[in-house]
């Protein structure tokens, strides 16, 4: 116990320092650029009856600026994804301060989001605010997902469960595009192909009438490689369409369908036992969405929407060497998992915007049919099949309200109930001060929970507390800073990082403590550079023994060269997995998007890709190795 | 045969980053995202052919606009709102600046321009005319005291006596209009939020209602709550005007010219019950 203790007076005075001279920073220098603002442009659009258009954000569930979130909220926009020439989402993520994919060795690979230190089911990834974690284990393959058809993702850290329901650690909100509204035609077909065998391609088609009042937005993407490794190959592919329709000038309909699926082959060739296998994952997502939102008035308005999520994986492991007496000779199936889940949704919201105040009072309910099936000639030998058809009802309230111009206080509180595990309560509370126009200060306190597997016959779920404090300021001259500093304490977690260790999960009581900066400076010499550091202390709050195997220290470096079309960034990436085990040298990726001819509504870029420039080896566990250095290029128009 | 590919695309590379790129000329910065601010960015786009780069500040919080100017090599910047054009004067000092959709009494300069949200005093002090009214009252919040002021200035040039109160807030609107009963033969209605909001608007409509004056109102929104006339901000003409704005400054000379950005709605049946001719 006094070694526990000494761990945390250990880190939080360096906590309550950063905080102290993000703070310091800010007041202690002049004001570089704004005066106060006395008019709110929000406000000036809901007097002259001028209708925002609606941005989701995943905290709230109304649209909110990120300076008036007190959680810790990272968004991605359009412009960001298209920069990065990401494929899939696990493409995105690793460009990110504190989120990993792992094991993330090639676009779109088998991946789990780990946010600060938390893996699988304990990030919860939602699309227009609809959950795609799957509800047998929790788990969320994000290299199955496109973002082609992105228009943000936002990530934010730490629990969300009172606003979304079963998050401990994390929420990745995908928010898709809209019909491009000026035009009644649009659109981008982007196409590369890089070295073994590699190739990627997307065509999206977007535009509105005026006079009809409706509004199309219709994706296809479609990615391969042989092999960035050996006996490591996948395709996968995707479709999109969304549908709008304005009825009046008060109702608004959508009806969005997309599907994603893939093939992939993944070889595993440990150094001891088990025995080396080679591993077929096939999987297809589709989902559909129906919406409508009605305005009662020009600050209150209704939100209904009706989903249906299908998800069909199947893993089949085949030993490659013959291991007497059981399997005696090699390539046969010892391992055959199918996962078949169906849920069906709805979420009614009401939300009221004022300047004063807004709030979100909702209810969530879903129904669900799991058919699974596991059958293994390992001994022992196992072949079982489970059916449930679990429900859901939830009801939330999700508010802030500015007690003075300068400091809000936002609030949230949702009620759980599962057919066939208990209820639960989840709160959140925060403040956002703004010490002026460059300074915003956070803090907040939050409860999470997410569900048990299905697997582990348990009724209990994985629960987590958490307190933050965060500043962002522009008061450095030619630095944008943002610090955040967290505490947590996890119990009954069940933590499985090795996405194929087929062993027993381990339930731990865990305590997690760190800090993230991220860092960007203005352009010198057209030159602008970026800092991301996290830092994430897990150790058993039981024992107090350090959880060997988790990230801790996470390092993004970046240089950003941007002029005359051209744009040009070498990121650096470093993971110190805090085990014997992995490999953590810097990894380097070069970008280079040169845009070569553009006109009133386009334009023609050259996309040119260097990946791991230094085939550095960056990995948790030899298992899963990295993937070395690749190239690809290829052409993008937009018209 | 991939790698001869990947070869060609490279050496394509090399010798296409010594092209010039077409760079967007016009860089938009939009406080936030609404129908409004769409339509005017869509007209002024239609008035004015040019490379447009749109920046929504509600979704880039830490725009770097010095960085994002320098880039898309934009010669003039429009701004929509508030916020962006404040922001955008004060980063970008030297860069020609055309804001739209303002609402605050922006200091102009030989560089800047604006196209106020809010129509000038002496066109309400002509519609006050048109109605036969002179003693005009008036409620205001600490945010619109610059405009007040100015309004003072060219009453009385106009006709007009203003008869004024500043409220801090809500609370104070009913003591407020209480202290102006009988004073006054019309309201002067303003988009300010410390008197207009959705508690306080049948207050407003109820007092001139008893008192059997007229509203005068800044959105046609307010006609069906009980305003009289109102003078609607047309942002497809701001939105006109303000491509012409741009390519006055690009030097392009091809835009048509805009029409008159505010237009005037009434209320028949509230007109004819007070017996005031429509205007």
């Amino acid at each position: 116990m006094a070694d526990k203790n000494s761990r945390h007076t250990r880190l939080w005075p360096l906590f309550a320092s950063l905080l102290v001279a993000t703070v310091f920073l800010a007041v202690g220098l002049p004001s570089r650029v704004l005066a106060d603002i006395a008019l709110d442009d929000e406000n000036t659009a809901a007097l002259y009856g001028d209708e925002l258009i609606p941005v989701k954000t995943t905290f709230g569930r109304t649209p909110r600026l990120v300076s008036e979130v007190a959680e810790n909220v990272t968004v991605i926009t359009r412009e960001d994804i298209a920069r990065l020439q990401a494929q899939t989402l696990d493409d995105v993520l690793q460009y990110y301060s504190g989120v990993l994919p792992y094991p993330g060795r090639m676009p779109g690979d088998l991946s789990v989001p780990v946010v600060q230190g938390l893996p699988n089911r304990q990030c919860l990834v939602t699309l227009d605010g609809i959950p795609l974690n799957n509800l047998s284990d929790g788990v969320i393959d994000i290299g199955i997902m496109p973002v082609g058809f992105l228009e943000r993702i936002e990530i934010v850290k730490g629990p969300a469960a009172s606003v979304w329901g079963r998050s401990v650690g994390a929420v990745i909100n995908l928010v898709t595009q809209e019909p491009e509204p000026d035009r009644p035609f649009s659109g981008r077909i982007t196409g590369s192909l890089g070295s073994r065998n590699s190739g990627y391609g997307d065509v999206n088609l977007s535009g509105s009438s005026k006079e009809t009042g409706s509004g199309y937005f219709l994706a296809a993407s479609g990615h391969e490689t042989k092999g960035f490794q050996k006996g490591i190959d996948g395709n996968g592919r995707g479709v999109y369409a969304k549908l709008t329709q304005k009825v009046g000038q008060k109702t608004d309909l959508s009806m969005l369908f997309g599907r994603s699926a893939v093939d992939r082959n993944l070889l595993y060739l440990p150094q001891g036992p088990p025995l080396p296998v080679r591993a077929e994952n096939d999987g297809a997502a589709y989902f559909g969405i129906s919406r409508v939102q009605h305005k009662l008035s020009s600050n209150v308005e209704i939100e209904a929407a009706l989903y249906l999520y299908n998800l069909a994986v199947d893993n089949s492991v085949f030993n490659l060497a013959p291991v007497p007496p059981f399997l005696p000779v090699a390539g046969i199936k010892v391992q055959a998992q199918g996962v078949r889940e169906e849920t069906e949704g709805l979420q009614v919201a009401y939300k009221r915007n004022t300047s004063r105040y807004w709030l979100t009072v909702g209810v969530d309910a879903t129904t669900s049919s799991l058919r699974n099936s596991d059958r293994s000639l390992a001994p022992p030998p196992k072949n079982s099949r489970t059916v449930s058809h679990p429900y859901s009802v939830a009801e939330y309230a999700s508010g802030g309200y500015n007690l003075t111009p300068d400091l809000a206080m936002t609030a949230s509180l949702r009620y759980d109930w599962y057919s066939q595990l208990d209820d639960t309560w989840s709160p959140n509370i925060g403040l956002i001060y703004k010490l002026d126009q460059q300074t915003v200060l956070r803090a907040s306190y939050g409860y999470g929970y997410s569900l048990p597997t299905l697997s582990s016959g348990s009724s209990g779920f994985e629960t987590l507390w958490r307190v933050q404090v965060g500043a962002e300021t522009n008061h450095l001259p030619g630095v944008w800073l943002k610090t955040n500093a967290f505490y947590d304490r996890t119990s009954n977690v069940k933590l499985n990082l090795k996405f194929f260790d087929l062993g027993p999960e381990v339930n731990r009581n865990l305590t997690r403590e760190g800090f993230e900066i991220e860092a960007r400076t203005m352009p010198l010499f057209n030159i602008s550079f970026g800092l991301g550091y996290t830092y994430t202390h897990i150790f058993n709050s039981d024992s107090g023994s350090d959880l060997a195997g988790m990230p801790r220290h996470h390092l993004l470096l970046s240089a950003d060269y941007r002029l005359h079309g051209t744009d040009l960034m070498l990121v650096g990436r470093y993971v110190n997995w805090n085990s014997p085990a992995a490999s953590d040298s810097l990894v380097w990726d070069l970008l280079l998007t040169q845009k070569m001819h553009s006109w009133d509504s386009g334009s023609i870029s050259l996309k040119f890709g260097v990946h791991n420039i230094f085939s550095g080896s960056q990995y948790a566990t030899p298992l899963f190795p990295n993937a070395p250095l690749r190239v690809d290029a290829g052409l993008q128009v937009l018209f | 045969m991939l790698r001869t590919l990947l070869i060609i695309l490279a050496l394509a590379l090399a010798a296409l980053t010594a092209l010039p790129a077409q760079a967007e000329e016009v860089l938009v910065l939009l406080s936030l995202r609404s129908q409004g601010y769409r339509e005017v960015v869509a007209a002024a786009r239609q008035n004015c052919r040019s490379s447009y780069r749109e920046i929504y500040l509600s979704e880039t919080p830490e725009v770097d606009l010095p960085r994002l100017v320098r880039e898309t090599r934009s010669k003039v910047v429009l701004a929509v709102g508030d916020k962006a054009f404040r922001l955008a004067s004060s980063a970008l000092p030297r860069t020609p600046l055309v804001g739209v959709l303002t609402l605050e009494a922006h200091a102009a300069s030989e560089s800047m321009k604006t196209i106020s949200y809010l129509a000038q005093p002496e066109q309400y002090f002509q519609v006050m005319k048109q109605l036969g009214r002179r003693r005009v009252g008036v409620l205001y919040g600490a945010q619109m005291s610059a405009y007040i002021r100015r309004a003072e200035s060219v009453a009385g040039k106009s006709g007009v006596s203003l008869v004024k109160r500043e409220v801090g807030g809500h609370q104070e609107l009913a003591e407020a209009l209480a202290s102006i009963r009988g004073q006054v033969d019309a309201l002067w209605v303003l988009p300010d939020s410390a008197v207009v909001a959705p508690g306080t608007v049948d207050m407003l409509f109820r007092f001139t209602s008893e008192t059997n004056i007229p509203a005068v109102v800044f959105s046609k929104n307010y006609l069906n709550a009980g305003a009289a006339v109102a003078l609607e901000p047309e942002r497809t003409i701001m939105g006109k005007q303000a491509g012409e704005l741009l390519c006055h400054s690009l030097g392009i000379n091809h835009a048509d010219p805009a029409g008159k950005s505010f237009s005037l709605h009434s209320n028949p049946t509230i007109l004819r019950r007070l017996g005031i001719p429509s205007p």
